[in-house]
């Protein structure tokens, strides 16, 4: 007997939209997130706790009681709170990091599922070529941009890959600051374009265009324009009637039946009321709790039959964890460049995402949402300028209405050291190993990094600014936070991948990803429009072989 | 219970406002020293220490260096003292850290000037007009 056709593990980006896909498709589902389904007043607008910047706690959780570890530069182990950056939270809610991120929608480009052939495989890095190709999943990518709902121009990026239909909606209008970097660009003969936005340009699916407010990229959506998974596949999923959402709920485990083939999962129920374990047999499972999570919960699915972890038989599981780096540059202008129009970032190039003399890959320039004051008072403000005193007063007055930031994600090259890993010594609130991070990333992507530090220089330099600062890269760590990609990588050869190229996990018939974590690279770009496009690519797939 | 007496108090005021002077707008004690108390008593427990160590050492240095407490000086006066406890030219006159308790008075300061009013200080978003931050929606 079993209870679901298909648990989700995770109701993010992810599984979202594999829980609707499988609900439209009649299948019943049982979608488990460990956080809540918050309210946009739970989500609130602390400037102290938030998904930008979270000082003393964080807006979308996971709570406190939720370490991550990590050995500190003097080899000590060293228990992480959610909102201290060593954990590289991204959140836990119904949406998970769709409930407040900053929305950009882009798509990979089709050099970037073949890096491996495109540069070659620098030493120690685990580059490969992913198992399909931008073709293969362009489908995807436009159903993902119609039914969650993106803005842009389809046409004024020159270097993108095929699209075979526009964007639903028009891009956002440009702002002050789109302007300025426009004029720099064009003297550069760079080509630029308004950055696409999973956020209604206009009314759309029965929701309201954007209200253009100061609290977009790390909040909940004031005018409910901001298109995560919370407000439209994971509603139309709950609206068939087959799929059932389980909220403040945690798998702890995936089971497997007599032959080690995944059978269900067991979960704790209402962990913040009346905790109970509950076991439930299903005829598949997908998980998609995040790179980070999602190799955890694998790691800690030891059986028997899997005594290193479920789909871990060739210790890959954990392994390649990647985000991006992010170098910059600031400046300042004479004329204030802030006009207080959210969300922010109005202009991007994607003229060095490849193609670049000696460094591998490269990645996407945009400029930066908008700073909140007490962001801006951390970390754009030029390093000779005063911290405190008379100065500091006056360059922020003058100054906050005046600054460039062009930034953007550096393609990162993978290292197999970078990694998750289980700590049995630490455990979390109800008992379990935590995660344990290590390694870096290679360090081929320090040099792609300082490429891209030296493009936003040119680019702030063409502006015409008083005064650019911004250091160049130049240390190697890890990355993950809420671009966390790769620990359980898809792939033809099981013993350097986790998953095939649909998502399913190499020994088990029936047990799937459906996150960031198979990827196998994570692009020059913001990745969750690629984690939408294969949720929908490899559900489908998931539908047609249970059905 | 009193986090501070009624010398320290008035000693941690003039620290803030010389770290975010009064001019047109608010200094950092009118606008983030209400934050600040709240915080010591919750979030910065564990910084109580090295806020009691702050006061005691700036009016060990006043008094030192003017024959009067800190809170009684002038703008460029307490100005100097900061600069030089954190570059060095003035020695700690006890154990500890002028620049660690430095840098900590300072992002405390500015997180309650510069943060939303809910956290307790930034009465009536005087720090956001100050700069030209608007909240439309």
């Amino acid at each position: 007997m079993i209870d679901y056709d298909v648990v989700v593990v995770g109701a993010g980006a992810g599984g979202g939209v594999a829980a609707c896909v499988l609900a439209e498709a009649g299948l019943s589902v049982l979608l488990i997130e460990r956080g809540r389904n918050l309210s946009n007043e739970d989500v609130g607008r602390d400037h102290l706790r938030n998904q930008r910047i979270s000082l003393y706690g964080n807006n979308a959780g996971p709570d406190d009681g939720n370490p991550r570890t990590r050995y500190n530069s003097r080899g000590e182990l060293v228990a992480i709170k959610p909102w201290e950056g060593d954990y590289h939270n991204n959140a836990s809610c119904v949406g998970g990091g769709t409930r407040v991120y900053g929305a950009q929608a882009w798509r990979f480009m089709a050099q970037d599922f073949r890096m491996a052939s495109t540069y070659g495989i620098p030493e120690g890095s685990s580059l490969a070529d992913w198992p399909i190709t931008y073709e293969d999943l362009e489908p995807f990518y436009t159903q993902a941009e119609n039914e969650l709902g993106v803005c842009g121009n389809g046409t004024a990026n020159i270097y993108q890959s095929n699209r075979t239909s526009d964007y639903p909606m028009p891009a956002m209008d440009p702002t002050l600051c789109s302007e300025k970097l426009r004029k720099g660009a064009d003297q550069l003969g760079w080509n630029t374009f308004p950055v696409p936005l999973l956020i209604n340009s206009k009314t759309y699916q029965s929701r309201p265009g954007c209200v253009k407010c100061q609290h977009c990229v790390g909040f909940a959506c004031p005018s409910n324009s901001k298109n995560g998974t919370h407000n439209t596949v994971i509603p139309r999923a709950l609206a068939t009637g087959l799929c059932t959402l389980q909220t403040d709920s945690m798998v702890v485990r995936i089971e497997v039946d007599s032959r080690g083939q995944t059978n269900g999962v067991t979960y704790l129920s209402n962990m913040h009321e009346n905790m109970t374990a509950v076991r439930v047999k299903s005829r598949a499972v997908v998980v998609c709790a995040g790179a980070i999570e999602t190799a955890r919960l694998l790691l800690n699915s030891s059986s028997t039959h899997h005594p290193n972890g479920i789909g871990n038989d060739n210790d890959f599981v954990g392994r390649n964890l990647q985000g991006h780096y992010y170098p910059g540059s600031m400046g300042v202008t004479e004329e204030p460049v802030y006009d207080g129009i959210g969300p922010g970032p109005s202009i991007a190039t994607c003229q060095f995402n490849h193609g670049n003399e000696g460094v591998i890959g490269g990645g996407m320039l945009a400029n930066e949402f908008i700073r909140l004051p007490i962001i801006h008072w951390y970390r754009a403000m030029p390093p000779d300028v005063p911290r405190w005193g008379k100065e500091n007063k006056e360059w922020m007055k003058r100054y906050f209405t005046r600054t460039l930031h062009i930034t953007g994600p550096v393609q990162e090259i993978p290292s197999p050291e970078g990694r998750v890993t289980v700590n049995t010594s630490v455990r979390d609130v109800y008992g379990l190993p935590v995660v344990h991070l290590s390694g870096t990333t290679h360090k081929e992507t320090v040099r792609t990094a300082k490429f891209m530090w030296e493009r936003s220089q040119e680019w702030l330099k063409a502006c015409g600014v008083e005064k650019l600062w911004g250091d160049p890269p130049n240390y190697l760590g890890l990355s993950g936070g809420q671009h966390q990609a790769g620990t359980c990588r898809m792939g033809n050869d099981p013993k350097t991948s986790v998953t095939d190229k649909w998502g399913r996990v190499h020994s088990q018939s029936n047990l799937y990803i459906m996150d960031g974590s198979v990827h196998v690279t994570n692009g020059g770009f913001n990745p969750v429009l690629t984690i939408l496009a294969l949720s929908y690519r490899n559900s489908r797939a998931l539908v047609d072989k249970i059905k | 219970m009193m986090l501070f007496n009624e010398q320290e108090l008035r000693t941690l005021a003039a620290f803030m406002d010389t770290l975010i002077p009064p001019d047109e707008y608010p200094g950092g004690w009118d606008d983030a020293g209400n934050y600040l108390l709240n915080q010591i008593a919750s979030n910065l427990k564990d910084e109580m220490p090295i806020y009691k160590e702050a006061v005691k050492v700036l009016k060990i240095v006043s008094n030192a260096e003017y024959q009067m407490d800190y809170y009684e000086l002038n703008e460029q006066q307490r100005y100097r003292i900061i600069k030089e406890l954190e570059n060095g030219t003035i020695a700690s006159p006890i154990s500890g850290s002028p620049p660690a308790w430095i840098t900590h008075a300072v992002r405390h300061t500015a997180e309650g000037y510069y943060a939303n009013p809910e956290n307790g200080g930034n009465p009536e978003t005087l720090s956001w007009k100050m700069i030209g931050f608007e909240v439309t929606a």
